[in-house]
């Protein structure tokens, strides 16, 4: 062959092997250069950088502050029973946890399944379990904060009951409020709260009040009194006085046995003597209200006993439901008096709960190494699904007239309970009838296509506490044979028709992006009309409007609060009748909303974890083509 | 090749018969008084220019689209507004398209199992082994778990020729099942429909490919405006057409 020589620029002729793929350059140059490339890129980037960081750490410190020392969580641990089920008849609550843990187990096998379960999971799963499990004991060994009532003229100078332990050493201490600098000095640890006027921090509050303004001089201390340890008998233990002269008396005792027993008061009678000091009680641990605890209480302390507190409403306890945490707290204070006894309050319902689902998923792992199994008990999963639905409204509901399953109306039932009972059934029945709206608004028939389109335009065109309204007053009138039907129910069409008519316009969207041509070729292949809808169309047209319609479920979800309106107190309205309706948890919003808010959160990030899990499953990959 | 396809015992009955077939869009009258007769093991391809009717043709004779005035009939039977004739024709007619039109959301499997299952009611697990032996036969057995998506174009039309395939039609359309494929990927498919062809399926073909015209075809049908122009073998009709539109047409096309 002839050797011409070619410009190199213009002419080129591959070597006859081609080379070998090699891996990508490393792009990472470590830390500071992922820092320089991402964050410091240029003027503007190290500005935002700086400004954003600064505002996070500004925003989340002081959120923190809060959150870890100033907040009280006493709210949440005592109410815990009312914001999970409301007014639920507190001897029937296990059909609830029954229903709950069916659930769970379900719910487990399903997601294992379908995605199967990671390491990772389980290791963060035994994680909480852990730490849930060692921070109330590591807290019970934390000293407990001290706790002080105030003695005064004209406040309710009853007893302070406690419940201790054989051989606990407890200290209490008479701090005389005898200087002014005394009532602006800072008194960390509890004070007694309790509901009803005057309580010793609002008697405190008016103190520190009236020396501000230069109308009290507490110097003028005349005050004398005996406080008393005693026993569930009325026993003396040990004693201690305040008088002008000595004031600031002390006794220690180590409790000779488990059982109650309280710090007396007594003023002379008849003294008209001015002053104020506090009694600071050491050693002692604060105790909750909830039945649970207070039937565990008895158990191993007895009944409070009558002796000491002969009208039981009188008695101030170291309740935590009366107490009130003042000044700042340490980390392990907080810990211990706010994480520790909410722990110990849930402890329980959560690792059964855990356990619960893990057995599922275990199950539905086990299943997943065998494709037969794995088919066969998706089958079972789904008539368990159903079954369960089903069910669950009965066993919650109860019937008429049975003993082991009395019926428990629905307008007792509220918290996290109602607002899920609403959410489910409105998103289960809403569903089909969205779809079906949607085909009936799109089908060739003008007057299905009518009712359809004027059925979605004015509920769509009508405020959703409007339809609320309706379904109140109107349902009734539809189904005239029971003319009293639950609240909850009405509440649930309502719902079902609002959400009904706002996913009818998001399927029909999907309908819209499903090409002609899919039609069709399912019409050459001979698929009759409903076929081509069910098998090839709705596939297809749902998949792709999944994030919205998981949209207008998660907005479903949070609309529940809405129920309000005839009654109902769901998961928001609880918290306000617990923050607004009981005196002694006035002022806590914060700590109450905030929690309700992290719940609302937790399902509403599941609901979308869920939807982006459909998305991705390989049938998922409707829009590929 | 002239021997092997000219022989007038190889083609059965007359199957698809159109007598004076009208149609018209709205105002716009886009077949005029077609009339042919498509015989048993026949493959009749058809070509024209852009927008001559082709296409509204052979989805006439699976009534994807209506005609107006005039018979169709397809073994037999006439295509009436009555929906069980509609059906029964359809069960017999398989039809691919230009886009392929596979079911996105299912499997290339599943693509091929659905009609088997929900139209001719076998049983899954006799649909999956047509359904395998189909994929066989269009040289892509590996593609069954994937999912149209994942597969090229070429194979995407293979898959929809095996999902028409399983339902055992009498007779296969074709609308220009190479005109969305890379030159690559319209040998593959043609190969298959050579294949179909010689098996003795009955097939009107949309086509522009002229080369698997001559090769398969029995009879070539063009058209324009809406008419049929001209019939005829396709040695007659590539090397001496009888119409002057013909002559035009191909002398245009064969420039390339
Ligand atoms: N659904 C419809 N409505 C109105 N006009 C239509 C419709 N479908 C096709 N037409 C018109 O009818 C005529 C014939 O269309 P057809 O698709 O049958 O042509 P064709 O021969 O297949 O063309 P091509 O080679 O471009 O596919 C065209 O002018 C087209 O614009
Ligand atoms: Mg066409």
């Amino acid at each position: 062959m002839e050797q011409v020589s070619r410009d190199p620029d213009l002419f080129y002729v591959a070597p006859r092997e081609a080379p070998p793929a090699r891996r990508p350059p490393a792009l990472s140059v470590g830390v500071l250069g992922w820092l320089r490339e991402n964050l410091f890129s240029s003027r503007t980037n190290s500005i935002l950088t700086i400004i954003t960081t600064v505002f996070i750490v500004w925003a989340g410190g002081s959120f923190l502050t809060w959150a870890l020392r100033d907040a009280e969580w006493s709210v949440i641990t005592t109410n815990l029973r009312l914001m999970m089920v409301g007014q639920y008849d507190p001897p029937q609550i296990w059909r609830v946890s029954l229903v709950a843990l069916v659930t769970l187990f379900l719910c487990g096998m399903s997601v294992a399944l379908a995605v199967g379960v990671s390491r990772s999971v389980l290791i963060t799963l035994a994680v909480v379990v852990i730490a849930m499990l060692i921070v109330p004991v590591g807290a019970a060994q934390l000293p407990p904060p001290p706790l002080r009532y105030l003695v005064t003229l004209g406040l309710e100078n009853g007893p302070m009951l406690f419940t201790g332990e054989a051989g606990q050493k407890i200290t209490v201490a008479i701090e005389p409020l005898d200087d002014n600098t005394a009532a602006s000095a800072e008194h960390t640890g509890y004070i007694e709260n309790t509901a009803g006027l005057q309580n010793s921090r609002n008697a405190w509050n008016d103190i520190r009040a009236q020396v501000d303004a230069g109308t009290l001089d507490l110097s003028q201390y005349d005050l004398a009194f005996t406080i008393a340890l005693v026993d569930a008998q009325g026993d003396v233990l040990a004693q201690a006085n305040s008088t002008p002269e000595a004031r600031a008396d002390s006794l220690e005792a180590t409790l000779p046995a488990n059982g109650w027993y309280a710090v007396l008061t007594t003023l002379p009678e008849g003294s008209t003597a001015a002053g104020a000091a506090f009694v600071r009680m050491d050693g002692i641990y604060t105790f909750t209200t909830d039945l649970e605890a207070v039937a565990t209480r008895t158990d191993r302390y007895g009944p409070i006993p009558a002796s000491l507190c002969p009208a039981r409403a009188d008695c101030r306890q170291v309740a935590e439901r009366d107490l009130r945490f003042e000044g700042a707290r340490s980390l392990a204070t907080y810990l211990g008096t706010q994480v520790g006894p909410f722990l110990e309050a849930i402890v329980l319902p959560v690792i059964i709960g855990i356990v619960t689902a893990l057995a599922g998923a275990g199950l539905g792992v086990f299943a997943r190494r065998s494709p037969d199994l794995r088919k066969r008990l998706l089958r079972w999963l789904l008539i368990a699904w159903v079954v369960t639905l089903i069910g669950s409204w009965f066993i919650l509901r109860g019937f008429e007239g049975s003993s082991l399953l009395p019926v428990v109306p629905t307008s007792v039932w509220g918290g996290l309970l109602l607002t899920m009972v609403l959410t489910i059934v409105s998103i289960i029945l809403s569903f089909p009838l969205g779809v079906l709206l949607a085909l009936g608004r799109t089908s060739n028939l003008p007057i299905l296509s009518a009712v359809c389109t004027i059925f979605i335009e004015v509920i769509r065109g009508v405020p959703f506490i409007t339809i609320l309204f309706f379904a109140k007053l109107i349902v009734p009138f539809f189904i005239s044979a029971t003319a009293d039907i639950d609240q909850a129910i009405r509440m649930m069409v309502g719902m079902t028709i609002f959400t009904g008519a706002y996913l009818a316009e998001v399927v029909r969207g999907g309908l819209q992006i499903v090409p002609k041509g899919q039609i069709e070729a399912s019409k050459a292949l001979g698929l009759n009309p409903i076929q081509q809808t069910n098998l090839i169309v709705l596939p297809q047209a749902l998949r792709a409007v999944i994030p919205a319609i998981m949209n207008q479920f998660v907005a479903l979800f949070k609309d529940t609060s809405l129920v309000a309106i005839v009654g109902l107190f769901e998961l928001l309205g609880i918290i306000d009748f617990i923050v607004n309706g009981q005196q002694q948890f006035r002022g806590l919003t914060r700590e109450a909303y905030l929690f309700v808010g992290i719940i609302y959160f937790i399902i509403s990030y599941a609901m979308s974890l869920a939807s982006q899990w459909v998305e991705r499953t390989g049938a998922g990959t409707a829009n590929r083509l | 090749m002239a021997a092997e396809k000219d022989t007038n015992a190889r083609l059965g009955d007359v199957i698809i018969e159109c007598d004076q077939v009208n149609k018209w869009f709205g105002d716009f009258h886009v077949l005029k008084d077609i009339s042919v007769k498509v015989r048993e093991r026949e493959v009749v391809v058809v070509i024209g220019p852009s927008g001559s009717g082709k296409s509204t043709l052979i989805r006439c004779i699976n009534r994807l689209e209506e005609h107006q005035e005039g018979k169709i009939a397809v073994d037999g039977v006439e295509l009436t507004n009555d929906t069980k004739n509609i059906n029964a024709i359809r069960r017999e007619v398989g039809m691919v398209f230009q886009s392929f039109n596979l079911f996105p959301h299912l499997t290339v499997m599943d693509n091929i199992t659905l009609a088997q299952r929900h139209v001719r009611r076998r049983p899954r697990r006799e649909a999956e082994e047509v359904a395998m032996q189909l994929l066989e036969r269009v040289g892509i057995p590996e593609q069954a778990r994937k999912y149209p998506g994942q597969l090229s174009g070429g194979q995407q039309q293979r898959v929809a020729i095996a999902r028409a395939l399983a339902m055992n039609p009498k007779i296969m359309l074709f609308d220009e099942p190479t005109s969305a494929l890379d030159p690559e990927m319209i040998k593959e498919v043609l190969d298959v429909m050579r294949e179909l062809a010689y098996s003795g399926m009955t097939m009107m073909v949309v086509t522009h490919e002229m080369g698997f015209a001559r090769e398969v075809a029995d009879r070539v049908i063009f058209m324009d405006s809406g008419r049929i122009v001209e019939i005829g073998t396709p040695e007659h009709f590539f090397s001496n057409p009888n119409h002057e539109r013909t002559k035009l047409f191909l002398s245009q096309i064969l420039k390339h």
